[in-house]
């Protein structure tokens, strides 16, 4: 029984996921491209200039760009750091987000709200099958998505592999010199295989968003309102993380959001990833997250009145 | 293992001990025979009953525990407060369907009140009422769709909220308010619905979509809404569930395919499934109903056994001269006096009757069926704010 839900499910998803897996594969493998210049091109010649015009860069309102990138610990000289960048990068995220909403959002209240869902109920079966349904139906589709960003990481590393530093290519009539620093072929060296860790976290977070998400959904009666709210808690959620890295005030509140536990470049840049327990408790967190949200959906929505359909 | 199926003495004998220590077990046995038959005749709740229990449903349900209700004979808790009774059950069956004080609040306004009802197995119970008379609200709470704000209601023993899924294993439902899964086709759809009930594909899906004219091949989207109501229809008398609920059923559906709904209906009913709907059209609740009830604001005003509305009679006799007083006759009604004219009905045999007005100057005499349509007009009338006369028993 459980089974033709989730097929019925993965039915009804199917377009939305081809469409959203394509995308982070083509974004990942985009971002590799774009790695490559700024790796091989622009820092290099960037790095020529008498003054840190890096520096200079990520001052002021920059900040905001250095806090989006991954914080100070990026050094945009390094291929992989910046190839990292690719999997906090904001598209990223909001892709996986609008994913996670949008699938939950419409997972029970979708159904209510198109009056579907006492045709369903109206056979024998259990409630709790039908949030088991959306927990199966998750735990086959995220990893379909992680694994699509990691494709599109490995197409693009095996596109652009290997980075030569070179001069970039000018619009202006104006030709630009070749960097004249060396630089070490580690420096540039994509190793998209390091990645792959960082999925986990990935996976942690479209877990979390979903599993608050399905509780609203569970509790809904309208799918637009459900999706609504959903949206505005996690862009709260998202600003409330990115405000609190620039402004000291709103910094204590970061750890309530669930952006803040999203930290897949401390994998991909760290060897010894395993070995941190900030890593492991991260995922754990999120984890937790969407365990909760999903438990709290299944209490809601085993005791809720349904209402008739308009 | 033949000493489990002894009796207690002679097991507790085999197993050694002496005849004057098994009395005491023996003893001990039958009080705890005792005990359990009394709790079971008691309570709804049988912890750990013997008999293998059905699935679990995971809805409210307590591990290892399975809410039942003990069998209602026919006639048996029916006529409650606030309902006339026109006459009493006379079926010796066990009820499939019933419900005890059911009510249901939504806020400060009760949608349904107290509602008693039982439906046995093979029968067609008609669901009559205005809108907001909480005919839907009282479905939908047999199907556990709302949990019930006080009374419970069972379906073949099961409770609708605690074991709703054993309940509604028993029940297919047509929803009122009818939306389908538009993405899917006609077999599809029926192949998911019938998937979820465990039933097979077979002769009888084909079989039923020629009687009722479907082309299953098509998607569900680009069907009328008259041929998505035939697509649910057949969902609702594939599974031959003991208890089919419908909730206006014949809405969108042409003559004929209403007609073919009606011959439906009664078939299931010679295969003794029980009908359970609600309607507004009383024409088609008097031709398939074996009994109904009339909700009005959420009370169960009135339950009518059909048989007997087809006995009653409405007379409307105009007389030449003074009339006399009606005669003392069993079953005889007045409804109204007009100068000459005198209406009343009358559900007995006509040769008593017949025999006064012979007696009479009679100049005009009108015999006609009661029909549902004189019943309902009565609580038709209530709602306008015209207390009728012997409405509530």
């Amino acid at each position: 029984m459980t089974g033709m839900l989730v097929r019925k499910s993965l039915r009804d998803v199917r377009t939305p996921l081809i469409v959203v897996a394509l995308l982070l594969a083509g974004f990942e493998c985009l971002w590799c491209k774009i790695t490559e210049r700024i790796a091989g091109e622009l820092v290099p010649l960037l790095q020529q200039a008498p003054n840190d015009i890096l520096g200079v860069l990520f001052q002021g309102p920059g900040q905001i760009l250095r806090t989006l990138i991954g914080g100070e610990r990026i050094n945009l000289a390094r291929a992989m750091d910046v190839l990292s960048i690719g999997y906090v990068h904001p598209l990223v995220q909001t892709l996986l987000c609008i994913w996670a909403i949008g699938r939950a959002g419409g997972a029970i209240t979708g159904e209510i709200d198109r009056g579907t869902m006492e045709l369903l109920l109206a056979q024998p079966v259990p409630r709790s099958r039908v949030v088991l349904a959306q927990l199966c139906v998750d735990l086959i589709t995220i990893p379909i998505l992680c694994l699509s960003l990691w494709v599109g990481t490995l197409l693009g590393a095996w596109l652009v592999s290997p980075i030569a530093p070179r001069a970039m290519a000018s619009p202006l009539p104006v030709r630009l010199p070749a960097p004249q620093r060396p630089v070490s072929p580690e420096q540039l060296a994509l190793d998209p295989l390091a990645c792959g860790p960082a999925l986990l976290n990935a996976a942690a977070l479209l877990f979390a968003v979903s599993g608050y998400t399905l509780w609203l959904s569970a509790r809904g009666r309208f799918r637009g309102r459900v999706l609504g709210i959903a949206v505005l808690l996690t862009l709260l959620q998202f600003l409330v993380n990115v405000i609190g890295q620039l402004w000291d005030v709103v910094g204590p509140l970061r750890p309530f959001t669930v952006f803040y536990y999203y930290q897949p470049q401390e994998m991909i840049l760290s060897r010894d990833w395993f070995a941190r327990p900030a890593v492991w408790l991260s995922l754990g967190v999120l984890v937790g997250v969407g365990t909760a949200g999903y438990f709290m959906a299944l209490r809601v929505f085993c005791r809720r009145d349904l209402p008739a359909p308009l | 293992m033949a000493s489990c199926i002894l009796p207690p003495a002679q097991a507790v004998a085999k197993a050694g001990f002496a005849p004057t220590n098994a009395e005491p077990v023996l003893r001990s046995y039958n009080k705890l025979k005792w005990i359990v038959a009394a709790k079971r005749k008691k309570t709804c709740c049988v912890e750990n009953p013997s008999p293998p229990p059905p699935p679990r449903n995971g809805e409210g349900e307590k591990k290892r525990r399975v809410w039942l209700a003990p069998p209602l004979l026919a006639g048996e808790g029916v006529g409650g407060r606030g309902f006339r009774h026109s006459n009493e059950d006379s079926e010796q069956g066990i009820m499939l369907l019933r419900t005890e004080q059911l009510t249901k609040d939504y806020g400060h306004v009760r949608a349904l009140d107290r509602l008693d009802l039982t439906v046995a197995p093979g029968e067609v119970f008609g669901l009559l009422g205005p809108n907001g008379s909480g005919k839907s609200t009282a479905l939908r709470l047999l199907l556990g769709f709302l949990q019930p704000t006080a009374g419970a209601a069972w379906i073949d023993g099961h409770h609708c909220w605690h074991d709703s899924v054993a309940a509604r294993r028993r029940v297919a439902y047509l929803p009122g308010e009818l939306r389908l899964y538009e993405n899917m086709t006609g077999r599809q759809l029926i192949r998911f619905l019938g998937g979820l009930r465990q039933l097979k594909d077979g002769p009888d899906v084909e079989r039923l979509a020629r009687s009722l004219d479907i082309d299953l091949s098509r998607p569900i989207a680009e069907l009328s809404s008259g041929m998505k109501r035939k697509v649910a229809l057949l969902q609702v008398l594939l599974p031959r569930a003991p208890l089919l609920v419908l909730d206006e059923p014949t809405n969108t559906l042409d003559p004929t395919m209403r007609d073919e709904l009606l011959t439906q209906l009664r078939r299931a009913r010679d295969h003794g499934q029980a009908v359970l709907f609600s309607s507004h059209v009383l024409s088609e609740v008097e031709r398939v109903c074996d009994r109904v009830g009339i909700l009005q604001k959420g009370r169960l005003v009135h339950l009518q056994r059909m048989a007997e509305l087809r006995e009653e009679r409405r007379i409307v006799a105009a007389f030449a001269g003074v009339v006399e007083e009606l005669p003392n006759l069993p079953g005889l009604r007045r409804i109204e006096r007009q100068q000459h004219r005198l209406t009343f009905e009358y559900a007995g045999p006509l040769p008593p009757l017949l025999a006064w007005l012979a007696r009479q100057q009679v100049v005009d005499l009108g015999i006609e069926p009661l029909g549902l349509g004189a019943i309902y007009q009565r609580y038709y009338d209530v709602s306008r704010g015209e207390p009728p006369e012997g409405a509530h028993a």
